[in-house]
């Protein structure tokens, strides 16, 4: 944990002493840098998942399987057909739907409050992904160096500043992001048995994304730098002919330089989530095995004890029995005799 | 004092599952914790109270110890917590400061009690490990029951063979 | 006497200190009751399984072959690039926690490695060191670990505290699963020649006589006719079972626990009493006379060289479809394995219907194989079969979703529609104990073995707990299921944690109140056991 933290101490002190200096390695070259190694990182680990088949269908079912007319199937948490799993992917991408199981668990009478339970866990994991999806599509703003936005980014920023307070004025996604991410942190310090499981994997990317959104908080609210100046820069380097960076406030450095940090480690840690719950095949597959056949590119060729086999071993046995026979003891007796001559 | 009882016997678990039993109280998806809890605060009722109640008392030990048995606990850990109770009445008492003289008597008596208790305790520990060993023979004789029963017969078939003869 | 230790402190003195117990640092102690008996040395032999050798779990010394390194090692590249689900598995947890408090092992053992999360961190850690640059380069700081023998130990005992219920499954936000990676794990222990007799013997008796316990096949016939005897005790009724005969439309394959254990043999009783009752054109066979596939707690292989009987016996016989049993295991290797690994099914197989209803069974149109419930629920539906539910008076039934047919299938409402229409009194359990959210029995997956009874009461807390729960409340006394493991598992289950419950299979239930031609007067049901109103 401590090693997380300081990692992104010794990051956000580099970013503020030694980015500014060297404005050139800081703005342009490690932002192109490290969305090349982003994309490049996301697509190679995509593949190589891809690479392994799916030697068996084996999803989880949620639900009543298709089977008697009489009997209502559950087509989302148990989904028979193509559609069926693409609602259950959407549900489970979107909204988090196993999470979500976990508000079953009751609170019983008595005077100690339950502190995290999992429906805390679910509620605040929607409201941190849903925030950061909505300040990265805000950020089109400086991207697109446009003055009038496309309609959906401009319904976007209306819904998110709806408090209509401050200048300029409060995004709720800022404070939501925070508390996401801030709870999130909580739950891992606090909560025994998540603490025992966490890995400084864990609190990295917890403690790279509050300086994230920490930094980016700072530059709008407090510390208003030139923000023409860095729209500018921004919109330059977007559209791949950067300009010069010497000049911009250390603050924001810092702002992409953890960012720039995030892309880079991005592909290579447990964020990668984000890509690979669509590959997960106990969500990604129909119940329908019992219907339609699958293929297992690696099969094995058939070996087993095989039924004549069988017979050979108890033919006396089985006879004596009055078990049916292939071959009647005095037949195999009979070839016996043949093979021996 | 039933709180802090508790406290103590869920801290004979490992670290990580004392925050897990202390505070997830659905007893459906706490089953340690909820057993645990209830059955220490009718023993508190039935301890503490005027003229215990010996069915009450049996049924509450039982709930506790039964559960210790089968965990991973050397028998004087699994059914010592008992004893822990004294230490926290004597406690309790010392906070509390005042009159201590007045309750001796009382509390010499509560403590015959709890070592009465213990015993009970051990009663019903010894009862659910042999309970246990009950378990496996009984299992055993059930998986393998059709092949006892072809046994028997043919058995009994070479018996009669014999006496024929 | 104050030198002693008081009970505080006693019991603080096992309480591991938190900052210095990370999990890595931890070892298992092999206590008795906490692990299985290993795997006879010519059992292992006779399957051709690599390397088997003489070991015993507590002894220091395991025996490994002198390559175990590579061998592991070699292996986990294999399942990698075999199983995506595996290597999906292995990277994208975000320990989240989710599945902590969901296994039923750590609810009842308090052991964090009990946690689905930290099962699978177990296997994880060395995929991190050899298989990501992280872990190569950080070490321990990336989770990352070397394999040696301990950690080859704590495996063992870890993957064999894990029922592959899949419960876990259920609740992750990416579907990790951690019954793959107990899989893949216990494939690997395989290959370093440790496995547990419990498993290996059935095996190896499934594999050369068909059933478990390794009956042959006239004593298995003999069996049988003893039950017949039972049920013409019981209904007056005299029956006489089809064995391994050709051109039946039928094949009907059950657990064979079914035909030598108790209360197993009370189902098997029902199922013959139903078919009797149908007319319906059906054989056994003795051998594929083994429902259950305990070649899935081996590996793919040993699961695929099990089940392959099940079609082989079905084209010899020459049989249009196959009927299958209750059983857990059997149906998800069944629903999610046979037909991808081997089918195609036989030619003379064709897609079921039912041939007292005719009702054609397409949700079963590749596997060709229909479950019991799903045949009994369409005859009931149809009127096809008289059921006097008041001869079950006496019981108030609850039913145990078994974990493969409820999160490996799907088959939830089925056995519920019988129980209902054979019974007048049914009580649910808690809501997150059924269904989907089904508890395990705590002997799944080959852990239903004696020696570790003590274990599996453990795991068993949880569902004795909900038991114990309607017990109290709504008088239950009975619980049926449909699965051989749990009529084996469930009975100590209830024995220890609700006393008074009895443990049936649904189909006993069916044939205690099945209305028979030219039966007599029912006075017992199937146990022998008087009905309370026979006197009348």
């Amino acid at each position: 944990m401590l090693f997380s933290l300081l990692a992104v101490i010794v990051l956000g002190g580099i970013a503020w002493l030694v980015a500014p200096n060297m404005p050139g390695f800081f703005g342009i070259i490690l932002p192109y840098a490290a969305v090349l190694v982003f994309l490049a990182g996301f697509v190679w680990r995509i593949m190589n998942w891809a690479k392994s088949p799916v030697p068996f269908r084996i999803p989880t079912t949620g639900g009543q399987q298709r089977s008697l007319d009489f009997i209502k199937p559950a087509r989302l948490d148990s989904p028979f057909t193509k559609a069926g799993t693409i609602g259950r992917m959407i549900l489970e991408v979107l909204l988090f739907r196993s999470l979500f199981r976990n508000t079953k668990a009751e609170l019983k009478d008595g005077p100690r409050m339950v502190y995290w339970s999992s429906k805390w866990l679910w509620i605040f994991a929607l409201i941190f992904h849903y925030s950061f999806l909505i300040i990265f599509i805000r950020h089109f703003r400086l991207f697109l160096g446009v003055d009038v936005l496309p309609f959906c980014l401009e319904a976007i920023d209306k819904v998110d500043s709806m408090l209509q307070v401050g200048i300029p004025r409060f995004y709720m996604s800022d404070a939501l992001i925070l508390a996401g991410l801030l709870f999130l942190l909580c739950r891992r310090l606090f909560d025994y048995k998540i603490r025992y499981i966490s890995l400084p994997g864990d609190y990295f990317p917890l403690f790279l994304l509050l300086g994230i959104a920490g930094s980016g908080v700072l530059m709008r609210y407090f510390m208003k730098g030139d923000i023409a100046t860095v729209k500018t820069f921004i919109v330059n380097l977007v559209s791949f002919g950067p300009i010069s960076a010497s000049g911009l406030p250390p603050i924001f450095f810092l702002h992409l330089l953890f960012i720039s940090t995030l892309l880079i480690y991005f592909p290579f840690s447990k964020l990668m989530h984000m890509g690979g719950v669509f590959l997960s095949p106990t969500r990604n597959l129909p119940n329908n095995s019992r219907a339609v056949h699958h293929e297992n590119p690696w099969n094995p060729p058939k070996k087993f004890h095989t039924y004549a086999a069988y017979e050979d071993d108890f033919r006396d046995l089985m006879d004596e029995a009055g078990l049916p026979l292939e071959i009647t003891p005095e037949e195999a007796a009979a070839r016996a005799g043949a093979a021996k001559e | 004092m039933s709180a802090r009882w508790i406290e103590v016997v869920h801290g004979t678990y490992p670290f990580d599952t004392i925050g897990f039993l202390r505070t997830k109280k659905d007893q459906f998806a706490n089953p340690v914790g909820y057993r645990t809890e209830e059955a220490a605060k009718a023993l508190m009722d039935v301890v503490f109270s005027e003229r215990p109640d010996q069915e009450a008392l049996a049924t509450a030990v039982e709930e506790i110890v039964r559960v210790r048995a089968i965990q991973d606990f050397s028998p004087e850990i699994a059914v010592g917590v008992f004893f822990a109770l004294k230490d926290i009445v004597r406690k309790v008492l010392q906070e509390t400061g005042e009159g201590q003289e007045e309750y001796l008597p009382a509390l010499l008596a509560l403590e015959s009690r709890v070592d009465a208790l213990v015993l009970m305790a051990f009663g019903v520990y010894a009862r659910c490990r042999e309970k246990l060993h009950q378990l496996r023979v009984d299992e055993f004789k059930r998986q393998y029951s059709q092949i006892l029963r072809l046994a028997e017969k043919k058995a009994e078939k070479t018996d009669k063979a014999d006496s024929n003869n | 006497m104050s030198k002693l230790p008081n009970a505080q402190t006693l019991a603080k003195s096992i309480n591991y200190a938190f900052p210095s117990a990370s999990w890595m640092d931890v070892k298992p102690v092999f206590n008795p009751g906490s692990f299985c008996y290993p795997a006879k040395e010519e059992t292992m032999a006779g399957l051709g399984m690599p390397h088997p050798h003489t070991w015993n779990p507590a002894e220091e010394d395991w025996n490994l072959p002198e390559n175990w390194e590579e061998i592991m090692y070699n292996t986990l590249v294999d399942k990698l690039e075999k199983f995506r689900s595996f290597k999906v598995f292995m990277d994208i947890c975000v320990r989240c926690g989710a599945c902590a408090d969901k296994c039923h092992f750590f609810l009842g053992t308090g052991d964090p490695k009990n946690m689905p999360v930290l099962r699978a961190e177990l296997i994880r850690s060395v995929y991190r060191r050899d298989f990501t640059t992280a872990g190569k380069l950080l070490g321990k700081l990336a989770g990352a670990r070397k394999l040696d023998k301990n950690v080859i130990k704590e495996w063992f005992y870890y993957f064999y505290q894990c029922t592959e219920c899949r419960r876990c499954s259920l609740y992750c936000p990416y579907g990790i699963d951690t019954a793959e990676i107990t899989m893949v794990a216990r494939a690997m222990l395989h290959e370093v020649g440790l496995g547990t007799h419990w498993i290996m013997d059935p095996v190896s008796n499934c594999n050369r006589t068909g059933n478990h316990l390794g009956i042959q096949p006239h004593a298995f016939k003999e069996i049988v006719e003893f039950l017949c005897e039972d049920i013409e005790t019981v209904t007056g009724i005299k029956i006489n079972p089809p064995f391994n005969e050709k051109g039946h439309e039928i094949l009907f394959i059950t657990p064979s626990g079914d035909v030598f254990a108790d209360p197993g043999i009370y189902t098997f009783m029902g199922y013959l009493m139903l078919f009797h009752e149908l007319g319906l054109d059906y054989t056994l066979s003795t051998y594929a006379s083994e429902g259950g596939n305990f070649g899935s707690f081996v590996s793919a292989n040993m699961m695929k060289k099990l089940n392959a009987k099940m079609y082989a016996e079905a084209e010899r016989l020459g049989v249009k479809w196959i009927l299958g049993g209750e059983c857990g295991h059997m149906w998800r290797v069944i629903t999610q394995y046979m037909e991808t690994m081997n089918g195609p099914t036989p030619s003379n197989m064709s897609v079921p219907k039912s041939p007292i209803t005719g009702t054609v069974f397409h949700n079963a149109a590749a596997t060709k194989m229909v479950h019991i419930t799903e045949f009994t629920a369409d005859l009931i539906k149809h009127n096809k079969i008289t059921l006097d539910p008041s001869r079950n008076d006496h019981r108030i039934v609850t039913f145990h979703d078994s974990c493969n047919p409820a999160r490996g299938m799907g088959l939830l409402d089925e056995p519920r529609y019988v129980l209902k229409a054979a019974c007048n009194n049914f009580v649910e359990m808690p809501e997150n104990t059924i269904r989907e959210q089904t508890f395990c029995c705590g002997g799944g997956s080959g852990l239903n073995t004696e020696e570790i009874m003590e274990l599996r009461m453990r795991g068993a807390l949880p569902r004795g707990n909900a038991l114990r729960y309607v017990q109290e409340r709504h008088g239950v006394n009975t619980m049926a299921c449909i699965c051989a493991i749990d009529r084996a598992t469930l009975p100590p289950l209830a024995d220890y944690w609700a006393p008074g419950v009895t443990v049936t299979g649904t189909h006993e239930l069916v044939a205690n109140a099945l209305v028979m031609k030219g039966e007599i007067k029912r006075t017992m049901d199937l146990r022998q056991d008087d009905l309370p109103d026979a006197e009348e």
